[in-house]
C-alpha cells in the first residue's frame, strides 16, 4: 500500500471543510460528501477515500462547536451536545466544553475504527455463504430496522422505504431487458433510470436549500451566543471517573452505526439517556455536566466506524452519509459486499488508515486552533448555500459525463425531499430503499428462477431462517415500540 | 400445497414482477396509513380533511425566497447547455446572492416602503462570491480535473 503527503493533504482538506459543513447549522456531513463527490473523479480511490472520510469525520465532529457556542446543533448527530455543552458555555467554560467535546470525539472515533477492523472482516465472512435468498432476506430486514427505529409512524417508515425501491425499479430491468413504469417522453432518459448521485445531491443537498429559502435563510442568532475565553480551564482530568462513559457511549453509537439507516441522533439521544441512568448524579444532566457532553460526542463520532461495517461486510449503508459513500464506491467502479475485502485488500487498509488520520487531524485541526475554529459558526449559510448549487450542478452533470436529465432529477429529489418533511415522511428509509432496491429486486428474482418460481425459495435455507427470525424480531420491536410511544401520548394528553 | 406458493409469470413479463409485487405493497400501506389516521383524528375529535387549518407552508415563510431560490434554480438549469456553464453560473449564482442577502430592497423598490433601494456592499460581496468560485469552480473542474461541465 503506498502512502504520499497527497493523501495527507486530501484528509485534511476534507477534514477542514467537513468541520464547517458540521458547524454550519442546516449542513450536514451527508451533504458535504454528497457535494464533493464529483471531485473524487478526478482522483483515484485511495485519494478519493482520503477526501470522503476527512469530510464524513469532520462533519460529524464540527457539529459541536454550534451547538456549545450558540445552542444549535450544527449535524442532527450534536443534538444531545447542546443539553449540557450550551449551559456550560453560558458559564463561561466554552474553552472547557469545547476541548472536552473534541477529545471524547476522538476517543469514540478511534474506538468504533477499532471496531470496524475487528468486525467487518468476520461479518463479511458470513455473509460470503450468502446465496440470492439470503441476500434477498438481508435488504427485507435492513428495511425493517430502519422502520422500526424511525421515530413517529413506523408504517410510515416501511412506507417511506418501499417508495424508494418502487422508484428505483424506473427504467429497464435488466434480466429480459424491457422497461417499465418509464413515461414515453423519458425512455432515452430513463433507461438506466434515476441515477443515485443526482437523487442524493437533491435529497441532501436541493432539500435543505429549499427548506432554509422557506424560513429566509436566516443565521442562527448570536446574541445570545457564548464566548470561547474561559473561566475554567480544560484539563484530561475532566475525564476522570468517565472512562466507562466514553467506552458505553462510543459502543452505542458504534452499534447504531452498524445498524442499517439509523442516524446519529438516535445514537446521541441513546448515548445521553443511558449515561443518565448510569450516572451518579443525574440530576446534574442538562445544567452543563461534564458527562452528558462526554455521552453525547463519543457516541456521535462512535457512529463513523460503525456505519461502515455493514456498508464494506454486507453492501448495506449504515446511515445517509455511507449510503452518499456507495455513490463514490460505484464511481470507481468497485462493488461493495462481502468479496469486498477479500478482492481489495489494498482499498480496504487504506479505508482504516485514512479513518485514523481524519480522526487524528479532526483532532489536530480542533483543538489547538480553537480560538479560530469557533469563528467558523459565524459563517453565513445564506453565503455558503449559493455555492453549494455551483458544486451540486458540476456533480450531478458529471454523473454520467454530460447529461442534462440528470441535473433535472437532481431538482426533481430536491423537491421530493422537501414534500417528504412536509408530510413528515422519513427520507432514510426512502434512501436505503432506493440504493437497495435494484439489488432486491435482482436476489428476488434469482432465488425465484432457482426454485422453480416458488415463493418456498426463501423458507428453505437455515442461514435464511436466521434472517427471518431477525426480520420478527425487528417487527416485533416496532409494535411493541408503537404501542408504548401512543400509550405515553394518550397518558401525557390526560395530563 | 406446492402449487399455492407458486408464482406464474412469463420470461417477458418478469419485468413487471417485482413492481407489482411493491406496488401492492404500498398501495395497502397507503391503506393502513389512512385508517391509523381515521382513528387518531376520532380520538382526538379532529376532522379527517381539515382543509382550513392545514398550512404547507411555515407560519409567514419568505415566499420571495422560497419562489425565487425555485425560479433561480429552473431557469439556471434551462440556460445551462445554451449559454453555457461559466456564463450561466456567473449570472445565477449571483442572482441566488442578491436573493439571500437582501441587498436590493423590492419594497423601496416600488416605493412601498423608505430607504435607500440597493445596499452596496452585500451586492459587492455578492459579486465577489459569485466571480472567485464560478470562476474557480469552472477552472478547478473543466480544465485542472477534465470533467465535462455543461
Amino acid at each position: 500500500m503506498e502512502f504520499t503527503l497527497t493523501f495527507i493533504l486530501m484528509a485534511a482538506l476534507g477534514v477542514a471543510v467537513g468541520i464547517v459543513f458540521g458547524a454550519v447549522p442546516g449542513m450536514t456531513a451527508t451533504m458535504a460528501i454528497a457535494v464533493f463527490l464529483p471531485l473524487t473523479y478526478a482522483f483515484d480511490m485511495a485519494t478519493a477515500l482520503y477526501l470522503l472520510l476527512g469530510l464524513y469525520v469532520g462533519g460529524i465532529s464540527g457539529g459541536l462547536l454550534a451547538a456549545i457556542l450558540i445552542n444549535i446543533p450544527g449535524t442532527p448527530s450534536s443534538l444531545c451536545t447542546t443539553f449540557d455543552g450550551y449551559p456550560m458555555a453560558r458559564r463561561g467554560e466554552a474553552e472547557r466544553a469545547l476541548k472536552i467535546g473534541i477529545v471524547s470525539s476522538l476517543m469514540g472515533g478511534l474506538f468504533s475504527l477499532g471496531c470496524l477492523w475487528l468486525l467487518t472482516p468476520p461479518l463479511a465472512r458470513i455473509a460470503i455463504k450468502f446465496g440470492a435468498v439470503e441476500k434477498f432476506l438481508l435488504i427485507l430486514w435492513a428495511m425493517t430496522v430502519i422502520a422500526a427505529l424511525s421515530k413517529g409512524s413506523m408504517v410510515k417508515g416501511i412506507f417511506a422505504g418501499f417508495l424508494g425501491v418502487f422508484i428505483s425499479l424506473i427504467g429497464e430491468f435488466s434480466d429480459n431487458n424491457t422497461m417499465r413504469m418509464v413515461p414515453h417522453l423519458f425512455r432515452r432518459e430513463l433507461r438506466a433510470g434515476f441515477q443515485l448521485l443526482p437523487a442524493l445531491i437533491g435529497l441532501f443537498a436541493v432539500t435543505q436549500l429549499f427548506q432554509e429559502a422557506e424560513s429566509g435563510m436566516k443565521a442562527a442568532s448570536m446574541d445570545q451566543g457564548a464566548d470561547t475565553h474561559s473561566t475554567r480551564k480544560f484539563s484530561f482530568r475532566d475525564f476522570k471517573g468517565n472512562g466507562i462513559n466514553v467506552i458505553r457511549s462510543a459502543a452505542i453509537g458504534t452499534l447504531m452505526g452498524i445498524l442499517p439507516g439509523v442516524g446519529g441522533s438516535a445514537a446521541s439521544i441513546m448515548a445521553y439517556s443511558q449515561a443518565k441512568s448510569f450516572s451518579k448524579h443525574p440530576e446534574d444532566f442538562g445544567t452543563g455536566t461534564p458527562e452528558g457532553l462526554i455521552a453525547s460526542e463519543s457516541s456521535n463520532n462512535g457512529l463513523t466506524g460503525g456505519a461502515l461495517v455493514p456498508l464494506l461486510s454486507l453492501g448495506i449503508p449504515g446511515d445517509s452519509t455511507t449510503a452518499v459513500m456507495i455513490g463514490a464506491f460505484m464511481l470507481h467502479g468497485l462493488q461493495v459486499g462481502p468479496l469486498f475485502i477479500t478482492q481489495n485488500p489494498d482499498i480496504w487498509n487504506t479505508i482504516l488508515l485514512a479513518l485514523l488520520i481524519s480522526n487524528i487531524l479532526m483532532f489536530l485541526l480542533m483543538f489547538y486552533p480553537l480560538k479560530w475554529v469557533a469563528k467558523i459558526v459565524k459563517i453565513p449559510k445564506k453565503r455558503v448555500f449559493p455555492v453549494v448549487i455551483l458544486m451540486c450542478v458540476v456533480g450531478a452533470y458529471a454523473t454520467r459525463s454530460g447529461v442534462m436529465f440528470d441535473v433535472w432529477s437532481m431538482l426533481i429529489f430536491g423537491a421530493l425531499g422537501y414534500i417528504f418533511a412536509k408530510i413528515k415522511l422519513p427520507v432514510a428509509p426512502f434512501l436505503i430503499g432506493f440504493i437497495l432496491g435494484g439489488d432486491l429486486e435482482t436476489y428476488f428474482m434469482d432465488a425465484l428462477n432457482g426454485h422453480d418460481k416458488s415463493l418456498i425459495a426463501f423458507f428453505t435455507r437455515p442461514l435464511g431462517w436466521a434472517i427471518w427470525a431477525l426480520i420478527i424480531l425487528s417487527v416485533g420491536y416496532a409494535i411493541w415500540d408503537n404501542r408504548k410511544g401512543k400509550k405515553m401520548e394518550s397518558a401525557g394528553m390526560k395530563d | 400445497m406446492k402449487d399455492l406458493f407458486k408464482l406464474n409469470y412469463k420470461y417477458s413479463d418478469s419485468h413487471l414482477v417485482v413492481p407489482r409485487i411493491i406496488g401492492g405493497i404500498l398501495i395497502l400501506l397507503a391503506v393502513l396509513l389512512v385508517i391509523e389516521r381515521a382513528k387518531r383524528c376520532k380520538k382526538e375529535g379532529k376532522p379527517f380533511f381539515d382543509l382550513k387549518g392545514y398550512r404547507f407552508f411555515e407560519k409567514n415563510y419568505s415566499k420571495l425566497k422560497f419562489w425565487g431560490s425555485l425560479a433561480i434554480l429552473a431557469a439556471y438549469f434551462a440556460l445551462l447547455e445554451v449559454i453555457h456553464f461559466l456564463p450561466a453560473s456567473l449570472i445565477f449564482i449571483f442572482l441566488l446572492n442578491v436573493l439571500y442577502d437582501d441587498s436590493i430592497n423590492l419594497a423601496a423598490l416600488f416605493g412601498k416602503a423608505e430607504g435607500p433601494v440597493i445596499r452596496w456592499k452585500p451586492l459587492l460581496t455578492s459579486a465577489m462570491i459569485t466571480v472567485v468560485f464560478s470562476v474557480g469552480v469552472w477552472y478547478l473542474f473543466g480544465t485542472v480535473f477534465n470533467i465535462t461541465l455543461p
